[in-house]
């Protein structure tokens, strides 16, 4: 069954054909990163109008990479949630409508669960096992049950940790995307300079906008006082800021997995390349650890083809009203 | 010779499909909401719903047309994707037509017609015609810089849109019994304009574009941008 999937959650524009869920005959994504970059920050009025003119060329390459012609896809799978409501919805309105052309079966796929479905690609599953799914829209710890059975353990009452580190990565002035920046900075900071708050939550809930406020706040402190900000300055800051947001994820999923008896662990998202976090996660868990590939990491169609052939298997499609969901809740 | 035409960059929702049969150009069918629920979820539910009513398949269609703004930038998303997935799945050639434009020619008759829609941040998109010309440009502006500019014109306007209604009070503050509503009827028609135009193009061999061709005409620059500037 050859699956095109199609991903528009944020500023990827992503399309790809995946054969019953595993096999990869296509994977095009076009980052709209240069276009946002000065903006420092996804800026969603054009992210929405990003997607909308990249979305046939990429499709169109996604189908012609795969060798196929737009008759021979079995079905069509979309992401509609959770995301940017306006990016997400030129994703949702296309794929329906291709769906429709094509009378084929549409596929609706929560963003979390393909994020959790990319760690497929190189390792065959054992259950029940513990997700950590972080990147800049979202954090959160998932228990995975079955294929198709997922429990949100907590998420982030706030900030996204992809969100924290893009909202300090601007502050200091590192540019956007802000993850591999501060990491970048960080190598040549002291993680140990200065202790930024990790704030206690109740369960397994995560919090970074008290941390990032607290960076912005030593910033602005040191402005007002009319000090520099060195180079040094602000690669310590970044080492620093990175621990605290690395600590408190790598805490709480360990904690989870424990708590929980879990034994395996993977981590996904686009944060999950962060190596100080692998690192953590390495030191404080003492059962496997599985990650994507790096470019599985961030967001891509692969991981949508691969969920939505699960639930397709589950029964799970939609008719022509299916909305996008900007909070899309991931229950099963 | 077949069309099928989208309009969601209003309030209302629109489908209709026009076709020529022994060298006459008609509407076989139009549907309209105005119920105020979400486009995306109402909107191609409403096109099966059309085609089936009209006994056909969008297979059956040999083009489409659909209005690329200005209006809602969500709502203009959800139709431009839509005609961009049709197009591409069905190797169709598009035909784009100003909301504006495809208003007023649903709208026309022996004086001014004024399209006119609601574009948040105290302004309106509005443009002017006198029956299927253009004598102002599609622009935005607030309703009351119009009101003034109607005002001067001193002569029979009929206002259409999903602006038009909102705007009449303030509008007919100046203008008194010059200015009046078009009717219910055709006030948000644009898409069966559209179709018949779309059609019309078609029969002279006229200009279509293809589906990663087809451009919004959003009118506005998003706020990022112009705070960049
Ligand atoms: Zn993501």
């Amino acid at each position: 069954m050859k699956i095109l999937a199609i991903e528009t959650s944020c500023d990827e524009t992503a399309a790809s054909v995946v054969e019953n869920g595993s096999q990869v005959l296509s994977d095009v994504i076009y980052s709209q990163i240069p276009v946002h970059n000065k903006y420092g920050g996804v800026v969603p009025e054009i992210a929405s109008r990003c997607h909308l003119q990249a979305i046939v060329p990429v499709v169109g390459k996604a189908v012609a990479d795969a060798g196929l012609e737009f008759k021979e896809i079995d079905a069509v799978a979309v992401a509609n949630g959770p995301g940017l409501i306006g990016s997400l919805l030129v994703g949702v309105s296309y794929a329906k409508a291709l769906a429709q052309a094509l009378n084929k079966p549409l596929i609706p796929v929560n963003h979390w669960q393909g994020h959790i479905s990319a760690v497929f690609i190189d390792w065959q599953p054992q259950y029940p096992f513990l997700a950590l799914v972080v990147s800049g829209s979202h954090s959160g710890v998932v228990e995975v049950l079955a294929r198709d059975s997922f429990h949100l353990l907590g998420q982030s009452r706030d900030d996204a940790a992809g969100e924290a580190f893009d909202k300090i990565a601007r502050a200091l002035g590192l540019g956007y995307p802000g993850g591999p920046a501060i990491s970048l900075a960080a190598e040549k900071g002291d993680k140990e300079k200065y202790a930024f708050p990790r704030a206690k939550m109740e369960g397994y809930d995560l919090s970074f906008s008290g941390l990032k406020s607290a960076v912005l706040n030593h910033l602005n402190r040191e402005k007002m006082q009319g000090r520099k900000i060195s180079e040094q300055d602000v690669c310590d800051i970044a080492a620093s800021a990175q621990e605290a947001i690395c600590d408190i994820l790598s805490a709480k999923a360990v904690s989870a997995a424990n708590e929980h008896g879990i034994t395996r662990l993977t981590l996904c998202g686009g944060v999950a390349a962060n190596k100080r976090l692998r690192e953590l996660l390495a030191e404080r868990f003492t059962g496997e650890l599985h990650y994507p590939s790096a470019h599985f990491c961030t967001d891509n169609a692969v991981m949508i083809g691969i969920a939505a052939y699960d639930l397709f298997l589950a029964g799970q499609t939609a008719d022509l009203s299916l909305n996008a969901s900007a909070r899309l809740p991931l229950y099963f | 010779m077949r069309i099928i035409a989208i309009d969601t960059a209003t309030a209302a929702a629109c489908a209709a499909i026009a076709a020529v049969k022994d060298g006459k150009a008609g509407l076989l069918g139009h549907f309209t909401l105005t119920v105020g629920l979400t486009h995306s979820q109402r909107f191609l539910p409403l096109t099966e719903a059309l085609l089936a009513s009209c006994d056909l398949r969008l297979q059956d269609m040999d083009a489409i047309s659909v209005t690329i703004g200005p209006g809602s930038f969500t709502g203009l998303r959800i139709g431009m994707a839509t005609a961009k997935a049709w197009a591409q799945a069905l190797s169709l050639p598009v035909i784009a037509v100003k909301t504006t434009d495809a208003l007023a020619w649903a709208n026309s008759w022996q004086g001014l017609t004024c399209p006119l829609l609601d574009a948040r941040k105290g302004e309106v998109y509005c443009a002017l015609y006198h029956r299927s010309e253009e004598i102002w440009p599609t622009q935005a502006m607030p309703p009351a810089d119009l009101a003034v500019r109607l005002a001067k014109l001193g002569e029979d306007i009929r206002l259409c849109g999903d602006g038009a209604e909102i705007y009449l009070p303030q509008i007919a503050e100046l203008l008194g019994d010059k200015v009046s509503l078009a009717p219910p009827t055709s006030r948000f028609a644009a898409a069966q304009s559209a179709a018949l135009y779309g059609l019309e193009v078609l029969q002279r061999g006229g200009q279509t574009v293809s589906a990663q061709d087809l451009e919004p005409f959003y009118l506005r620059s998003s706020s990022a941008e112009v705070k960049k500037k």
